[in-house]
């Protein structure tokens, strides 16, 4: 019979070792589902991998999901690091984009690009992070659980771009359509490769993951965030300030998703509208998560997540198995990984059963 | 870990080769017939949402049967916003020559790729953008919607009758003006109430919205979203209900009076026989029943005869071009005239309308600057 | 009394670096108290969780009342009669009683029977005299009343066998004798038990035999009659041990500290600290002794700063330092050993280096411009390790995995190297081996030779006695008076603590 006994301490190796038999697995179960469909599971992976980093321009749309990823799922590292539970990105990301936004529609297209768009990345991090301080300030001074803070504040956020659309800043060209008018050139972020999507947002994906690293890593900043996640109690007998701490990251928290969701409109989508794709809010707490809340690690699982998303169109496409094998495929993978956590804590022996 | 290593190693060689196998370059030669016309199709829901995407579905089965050249492929259930950019161009990358982009939302992401694919058909339903290679399309479904008022004001008894809509857009406030004009032409106390639902497709919340309908006293359903939730909740709560998209009466039969219907596969032949000819262009195509793109179907058993007359007499004057549901006089909410006799609805107004008539109860978010 | 109910043969369990049991052959007769002793690290944990199913052993057989059994998990342990108390109790505390006996009950349908099993508590309450209400929420109970609900959860479930881990750490002194009082009568009914401890005055006042462990090896078992008290200690620690430590005298210097009426409320919003006034000078160390709950926690944290004073003063050399923040404070020259190692005074995840510089971090040379240095911040553990002989085996592990002796060195050395003008130090052994708390009390009385003035607030009379040079009596929040350890005499002191105030004279 099988045996769970508890794990003292994890090896580097099973650290590594898991995660990647925890994806195979996934992948087989899902093989599986995909049987069922009366299709070659391999066919179907083929095809998912050729979807996602076959060729310059697939893995360039593999980059243009992981870009808003790598951005939230960044921040979020900081805010988790220090158990506070921020699900709200989804809100920040919105609230950036509309502060964002504001200039892009307000200032002259004669405006300098450069000046425009730094002037709207300041006001994309500013919206998020004003938008991930309520949430702090409801914490540190009425000792709100964030959780459900962070999460109620999502759809206030959703409304507000709502009342947006359809109302002052809907554009009387669109026949009434909630659509924002467009942006002009001066207005949107350089792509970074002609004929790709790919957008100067990966650029400050890249030196957010740096910086956060170094934050974590090296700075008082991070040691003080990192001894609050770990044992509050410890903090405050350390005299590190807690309500301090809890500002300044979720100020980073929500700047970086208030960023990403700037940079989806200035780079991609190139208007506002109701369907920004906030929900890359609640897919970076897995990428935070399955990244074990490492940053540089958090990157490489964010381009696998953008692979996924974008071979996933490709599976439809190339092959007709329904739209949602591709959602079983995603978890299952997710629902090994998560098992797989199991086994970090525990450890399976096999015994003969003699009693 | 000592049991546990060559498993370890057994397992990541299988998936070694599985990847390598899986990105191995055997192209297999499929060479097609050269006439083959490839068409792809994008939808915002699943294809079998019992509705709009279904009924757009359906005319891409119909398409197949019409023209024996014409092979087509669908992606199901693509997000509005960023993602359906990139689906677009990879069926421009798979070599697809026509296009069907059928969400209004897919309209912009369906112009940038037009830009770049001069050679492709683009054809977007239901928006307001056109180029030199992307045409759009639309139905005046605001005819059978007026039929269906027609029959749902003679139908009621408590003069309540609940619409559950998606966005309050013109194509929406349309429909709803539409069918209060009917519903008012043969009941003058009837209301017709509306509450948005913010979503094309939201089954729980359509049926959440019928149900408070219900529970004011409403017995009749009218649904303008994209699944039959609301007229199922009808059904439960022995109502009535007016489908919309396709003939909804499998699925709720005890309840659905009749249904506003697209016949997409009509114009999807026409498109893809004109660009198979080389005589298309960009264009913007809005006919109404008499193209049969749209249509009323068929009563079910509890609407009486002398109704169904009423409605079929209604039905020939539009057909013959003798009537029109936007003629005057036309009052607003507020009870000004805004139509007078005898004057017609232009078609621009008409597309971009963003008032309700007398008679509907309920508001349009304010509108913009 | 003879007949032997457990029995383990050459039981050995490595752990990865260590060898946690080796060969171990133990017997448990039965109606017999019989005490597992060794210092931390020594296996007794091991080998009664390899008992209780928790962990397999990777050799050796187990035997119950003459069968071999093979102990797969806690429920396997259940059906062979063993229950085992563990240190940390696996209670629901928003639960009542009764829910949390159910819990995890086989014999238990969807539904709990609540009258029936009611009854029964109260029945097995009675007959022990354990005083439980089946209906009170297990957070209204004292640590010691859960405790006994953890008795009673494990004799619901049949158990014949119990095993209690360290029970007595989590208690005040009173509680532990009313503890004792129940195991015996466990006994007299039939039960055996093993007791796991390492406090040698208890384990001769409770045990029938003592196995003693070290180094994983069981080194002996011995009749509770035939041994003494440093005869086992010798056994535990290899060694000599002495109970008393040589002091110097006293060379008392000026008042560091002055506490003047000092009130405070504590969570609950009642008065726990009312109008305290006491000094400690440079030089000595002034022991505050008390039954647990008497406000002596409130105290410490009113000092430090994490908990307001609603009257009163605090001053450290002529500084007011009442309700200044907690940093202000410590950088003002008080350090302080809190009395929850691994809730307050570490951060269990962290490693040694990250818990050495959590009084430092934040100033030259750790801290250059928001950058932490780790390399000087390494080095700097490194010569604290060396200098407090600390066994760290890796200092980049999370300082939980060291043993609970070397945490509180840990967390010593840290503190005395800020060089404080007033140490307070809160239960500073407790739960600590023979060694370690003879290495922390000799450190203490090293440093008050150097002149620190260290305000020592313990609950164990005993560590009181051999370390103050003057003694406040502290009950319900008042300190009830306060004697020169040449003065200080047993009985006065324990009839001070429980609040007799008209002995003198």
């Amino acid at each position: 019979m099988l045996l769970f006994e508890k794990r003292e301490n994890v090896s580097t190796k099973l650290k590594v070792a898991i995660p990647l038999i925890s994806v195979f697995l996934g992948l087989v179960a899902g093989g599986i589902a995909i049987l069922f469909t009366r299709t070659n599971p391999l066919i179907v992976y083929k095809a998912l991998v050729k979807g996602a980093f076959s060729s310059v321009y697939t893995f360039s749309e593999t980059l243009v999901v992981a870009i808003p990823l790598i951005l939230i799922s960044t921040g979020l590292i900081v805010a988790f690091k220090m158990n506070f539970w921020n699900i709200g990105a989804y809100g920040q990301y919105i609230i950036g984009a509309i502060f964002g936004s504001f200039f892009a529609l307000s200032m002259p297209a004669t405006m300098p690009r450069p000046l425009l768009l730094t002037i709207m990345c300041l006001a994309g991090i500013l919206g998020g992070a004003l938008w991930g301080l309520i949430p702090a300030a409801l914490k540190a001074f009425w000792e709100v659980n964030e959780v459900i803070s962070t999460l109620l504040l999502n759809y206030i956020a959703l409304y507000i771009l709502k009342y947006l659309m359809y109302g002052p800043w809907r554009n009387p060209a669109s026949h009434g359509f909630p659509l924002s008018k467009p942006f002009e050139l001066n207005a949107q972020l350089p792509r970074l490769l002609v004929h790709t999507r790919v957008h100067l947002g990966l650029i400050f994906g890249i030196i957010a993951v740096i910086i956060v690293y170094i934050l974590i890593k090296k700075t008082k900043f991070g040691y003080e965030i990192r001894v609050i996640g770990e044992n509050k109690r410890a903090a405050r007998y350390g005299g590190i300030n807690i309500t301090k701490n809890i500002f300044i990251a979720m100020a980073i928290s929500g700047g970086l998703a208030g960023l990403a969701g700037l940079a989806q409109l200035s780079g991609v989508i190139h208007m506002l509208q109701i369907e920004i794709n906030p929900g890359y809010g609640y897919t970076a707490i897995i990428v935070a998560w399955l990244a074990s809340l490492n940053p540089i690690i958090a990157m490489f699982v964010a381009v696998i997540f953008g692979g996924l998303e974008a071979g996933g169109y490709q599976i439809q496409m190339a092959i007709r198995v329904p739209f949602g094998i591709v959602g079983t495929i995603e978890s299952a993978v997710l629902f090994f990984l998560l098992g797989g956590e199991i086994l970090k804590k525990y450890r399976i022996r096999l015994r003969r059963n003699t009693s | 870990m000592k049991h546990i290593r060559p498993l370890v190693v057994i397992l990541l060689l299988i998936a070694l080769v599985g990847v390598f196998a899986g990105c191995a370059p055997k192209e297999t030669p499929e060479e097609k017939p050269e006439e083959t016309l490839k068409v792809a199709f994008i939808y915002v829901g699943p294809k079998n949402d019992g509705g709009w995407s279904q009924a757009h579905d359906e005319g891409r089965l119909y398409l197949e049967q019409q023209l024996p050249y014409v092979e087509t492929a669908y992606t199901e259930n693509v997000p509005e916003g960023a993602p359906c950019e990139k689906v677009i161009r990879d069926y421009c990358n798979e070599g697809y020559k026509v296009i069907f982009t059928t969400s209004f939302g897919f309209m912009d992401p369906t112009l940038n790729v037009a830009e770049d694919y001069p050679d492709v058909v683009f054809e977007h339903c239901s928006g307001f953008k056109t180029s030199e290679n992307m045409g759009n399309y639309f139905g005046r479904m605001y005819e059978p919607d007026y039929l269906a008022g027609l029959v749902a004001g003679m139908m009621t008894e408590s003069n309540y009758i609940g619409f559950v809509a998606p966005f309050s857009i013109p194509e929406v406030v349309r429909e709803i003006d539409a069918f209060t004009i009917g519903a008012k032409e043969v009941n003058p106390d009837v209301e017709v109430h509306v509450i948005w639902t913010n979503s094309w497709f939201d089954p729980v919340l359509e049926a959440s919205a019928a149900e408070t309908f219900l529970a004011n006293g409403a017995d009749i359903i009218a649904s303008g979203v994209d699944s039959p939730a609301a007229l199922q909740a009808a059904e439960k709560a022995g109502k009535y209900g007016v489908g919309y998209d396709m003939d909804m009466t499998s699925f709720a039969p005890a309840a659905v009076l009749t249904s506003r219907i697209w016949h997409w596969g009509l114009y999807y032949t026409q498109v893809a026989q004109e660009v198979h000819d080389g005589t298309w262009t960009a264009g913007e195509y809005w006919d109404g029943m008499e193209a049969g793109i749209v249509d009323l179907a068929p009563y079910g058993p509890m609407v009486p005869q002398e109704v169904q007359d009423y409605v079929e007499n209604r039905k020939q004057m539009i057909l013959n071009g003798d009537y029109d549901p936007f003629m005057g006089p036309i009052y607003d909410q507020s009870g000004t005239l805004r139509v007078k006799e005898g004057e017609e609805v232009s078609d621009g107004d008409k597309l971009g309308i963003q008032w309700f008539v007398d008679g509907v109860v309920g508001t349009i978010p304010e509108g913009g600057s | 009394m003879d007949e032997i109910i457990v029995k383990t043969k050459g039981i050995t369990k490595y752990f990865p670096g260590v060898l946690a049991n080796d060969h171990i052959d133990f017997e448990l007769r039965m109606g017999e108290i019989h005490t597992l002793l060794g210092e931390n690290g020594a296996g007794k944990s091991t080998l009664m969780n390899i008992l209780d199913g928790i962990y397999h052993p990777d050799k050796g057989e187990i035997y119950i009342k003459g069968n071999k059994v093979h102990i797969q998990s806690p429920f396997d342990a259940m059906t062979n009669s063993i229950g085992m108390i563990h240190q940390h109790f696996m209670l629901v505390d928003t639960l009542t009683v009764l829910e949390n006996v159910a819990l995890g009950l086989k014999s238990q349908g969807f539904y709990i029977k609540k009258t029936e099993m009611a009854k029964q508590i109260k029945q097995i309450s009675q007959k022990y005299h354990f005083n439980i209400n089946p209906y009170s929420k297990i957070w209204q109970l004292s640590v010691g009343e859960q405790q006994r609900v953890e008795i009673i959860k494990t004799l619901f479930r049949g158990a014949e066998i119990l095993i209690l881990d360290e029970p007595t750490a989590v208690l005040t002194p009173q509680e532990s004798n009313d503890l004792f009082k129940i195991l015996k009568k466990l006994v007299k009914e039939g039960k055996s038990i093993i007791f796991i401890s390492h406090k040698l005055d208890e384990v001769m006042e409770i045990s029938d035999r003592i196995t003693v462990l070290r180094k994983g090896k069981v080194v002996g078992t011995v009749n509770k009659n035939d041994v003494t008290k440093n005869h086992l200690a010798k056994m535990m620690v290899g060694r000599e041990v002495l109970f008393s430590l040589e002091r110097k005298p006293l060379k008392r210097k000026g008042k560091v500290l002055k506490v003047k009426e000092l009130e405070a409320y504590n969570d609950k919003g009642v008065k726990a600290l009312k109008k305290i006034s006491f000094t400690v000078a440079a030089g000595e160390i002034f022991g505050i002794a008390g039954i647990s709950g008497n406000g002596q926690k409130i105290l410490s944290q009113v000092i430090t700063g994490l908990r307001r004073a609603t009257s009163g003063k605090v001053i450290l050399n002529e500084t007011d330092i009442t309700n200044v923040s907690p940093k202000a404070i410590t950088s003002s020259g008080v350090n302080y050993i809190p009395p929850d190692r691994l809730k307050v005074g570490l951060i269990p995840n962290l490693n040694t280096v990250e818990n050495t510089i959590l009084r430092s971090y934040d100033r030259e040379p750790i801290l250059k411009r928001n950058f932490i240095d780790y390399e000087k911040a390494t080095g700097y553990t490194k010569s604290l390790i060396t200098k407090f002989n600390i066994m760290v085996p890796k200092i980049d592990a999370p300082v939980k995995l060291l043993s609970g002796g070397n945490m509180q060195k840990l967390l010593l050395a840290r503190e005395i190297a800020e060089k404080p003008k007033l140490l307070i130090a809160v239960h500073p052994t407790r739960g600590l081996d023979v060694g370690a708390t003879e290495y922390i009390r000799k450190q203490l009385l090293k440093e008050r030779d150097k002149g620190l003035a260290v305000l020592l607030i313990s609950e164990d009379l005993d560590e009181i006695l051999m370390l103050s040079d003057r003694i406040g009596v502290i009950y319900e929040g008042q300190i009830m008076e306060v004697i020169n350890i040449e003065d200080a005499e047993r009985n006065k002191i324990g009839l001070l603590m429980a609040g007799v105030d008209s002995v003198r004279n």
